[in-house]
């Protein structure tokens, strides 16, 4: 457990290293999520309402999805891509230690790191509207739900770009494979709208797929929270998907090591 | 210089152009799954969008007066130039180009017989990015069926004209972003601004007419003008004010533009080389 854990902080570090970019990649974040901000002010101002959430519960909401979008994005498929394509995957096969748990370190270094630097360049915006911080409920219940889904949302990303890294093995269009998923999860995650303002013939379905329990759900937890059964039944769901994906990747592991060549290409 | 070699100039490098739009289409075509999921990558982008747009407008009918299918007409625009002209030359061009400086790789570029702002811009092209433009151009039709709105040859030219402007403002501020380089050489995140600029744009600028913002999204940075005033002439809804405003804009960009890259020219020094 210690090489993982100096793994774990070696890229932590490497991480904060290029702090000036994650700023500049959130702040620019923060500009998209104003056009959020102006849709909804502009529904507020229309004297509509915003169902559930009211105008500041809406824009955290919104803030909360830039805060949190790393924890399902990962970095696992570029980097196993890009360590099978080179080659370089040959250098740590050699070495005493589980790559696929090597490649797990680094992703939750990566999320500590960079939903570290979201946090502190997000304070500017709550100081200037500390009033959007009534939307947290805090209490044993959203804690416990928060963390344990923000936790599990981490780890399905993972399994997810893992699976979609491992694709490498067969073929060097996994950036491709990675950009359709990237893009069709937008709205099933909660991105572009919060899922409890869409119809529920439609959400019953979604919410059967992992992607609400990305994004939507760890933020619904923090802003209130669900009935215990509702949470148990999710957190049901989402597990079921990460362990079917620990089953794929296990196979597409095997399979692939069997025919890597390490030429690089 | 004289008009018939003015012509010549032209000439020569429209069939740089071409050729060069000739050698990345057959780079690209060696990638045939690459096509297939970037078309799918693309499709399911603009799905997501318009799920967005629909479940929105099924709660709150219309945004700032602009009822469902108006803004999948605006979408519809933003599609056509970042995917035909954005994404589909600038984009691969220009980010190469940030990224051969980074890498020392860029002297060479500078000694080629064309002018060198006219081949970095131009010589890497995505062939996949044209799905852009015609999932784009599919949801405009629909929306114009939808709404019964009958074109007229008038409104369509000056959508195009204005598309066309559009699209010269984006560059020249994708431009004035890559330029950075020459100060900064590890540009990352600041090549993705234009990326946000394009995002703001999908939606009615009436919305952004608050404070400070309306201020930086018209004057500084100018978000209002740029899928809007192209949709709005195709729609008929034009106010001609803007499209001067687009014009000034555009003249602006194109002075700017030139005058950082020859700053930037002036302090280059072949970094890592």
């Amino acid at each position: 457990m210690k090489k993982y854990l100096m793994f774990f902080k070696i890229s932590f570090e490497n991480f904060l290293e290029y702090r000036t970019n994650l700023a500049l990649g959130f702040l620019l974040k923060l500009i998209v999520f104003t056009s959020f901000v102006f849709i909804w002010t502009q529904i507020a101002n229309e004297g509509k309402t915003i169902y559930g959430y009211g105008l500041s519960g809406i824009i955290f909401y919104y803030l909360c999805t830039q805060v949190l979008d790393g924890l399902y994005t990962s970095q696992a498929a570029k980097l196993l891509r890009d360590s099978i394509l080179k080659g370089n995957l040959s250098n740590n096969l050699i070495k005493p230690f589980c790559k696929p748990l090597y490649f797990m370190f680094i992703h939750f270094s990566r999320i500590i790191a960079e939903t570290l630097v979201h946090i502190i360049l997000t304070i500017p915006i709550i100081l200037f509207n500390i009033n959007i911080l009534n939307n947290i409920v805090l209490n044993t219940n959203t804690i416990i739900q928060f963390s344990i889904s923000a936790f599990l949302s981490a780890i399905f990303g993972f399994n997810l770009y893992f699976a979609i890294g491992l694709i490498s093995f067969w073929t060097t269009q996994a950036y491709g494979l990675q950009m359709v998923v990237k893009n069709a999860s937008r709205f099933f995650t909660g991105d572009l709208i919060p899922l409890d303002l869409i119809s529920y013939s439609f959400r019953k379905y979604i919410m059967l797929t992992p992607f609400p329990y990305t994004l939507y759900f760890p933020i619904k937890a923090l802003m209130g929270g669900f009935p215990v059964s509702d949470f148990l039944y999710s957190m049901k769901i989402i597990l079921f998907w990460i362990i079917l994906f620990i089953i794929v990747n296990y196979f597409l592991w095997k399979k692939g090591l069997k025919q890597y060549e390490a030429v690089g290409i | 210089m004289k008009l018939w070699e003015f012509k010549k100039q032209i000439h020569r490098y429209l069939k740089v152009f071409f050729r060069l739009l000739k050698i990345e289409l057959m780079t690209s075509m060696q990638y045939r799954l690459n096509f297939l999921f970037n078309f799918i990558a693309t499709l399911s982008w603009l799905i997501c969008e318009l799920l967005f747009i629909h479940y929105f407008m099924k709660s709150y009918i219309t945004l700032a007066g602009w009822n469902e299918y108006q803004i999948g007409i605006l979408i519809g625009v933003n599609q056509l130039w970042v995917g035909g002209v954005f994404y589909f030359m600038f984009w691969p061009s220009l980010t190469t180009f940030a990224d051969m400086i980074r890498h020392g790789e860029a002297d060479k570029l500078f000694t080629l017989p064309v002018k060198t702002r006219f081949y970095i811009s131009t010589f890497k092209t995505d062939w996949t990015s044209l799905f852009i433009s015609i999932n784009g151009l599919f949801l405009l039709i629909y929306c114009i069926v939808k709404l019964s709105i009958t074109l007229s040859f008038l409104n369509t030219l000056y959508c195009i004209i204005l598309i066309s402007l559009s699209s010269w403002i984006i560059y020249c501020l994708f431009f004035i972003t890559v330029c950075s380089v020459f100060w900064i050489v590890e540009a990352g995140s600041i090549l993705y601004f234009v990326n946000v600029v394009d995002t703001l744009t999908r939606y009615p600028y009436e919305i952004y007419r608050r404070g400070i913002f309306f201020f930086i999204f018209t004057f500084v940075i100018p978000i209002t003008v740029i899928s809007n005033v192209p949709t709005r002439a195709l729609i008929g809804i034009l106010d001609f004010k803007f499209v001067l405003y687009e014009i000034i804009i555009t003249v602006i960009f194109t002075i700017l533009s030139e005058i950082i890259w020859r700053k930037g020219l002036k302090i280059y020094e072949s970094y890592s080389s």
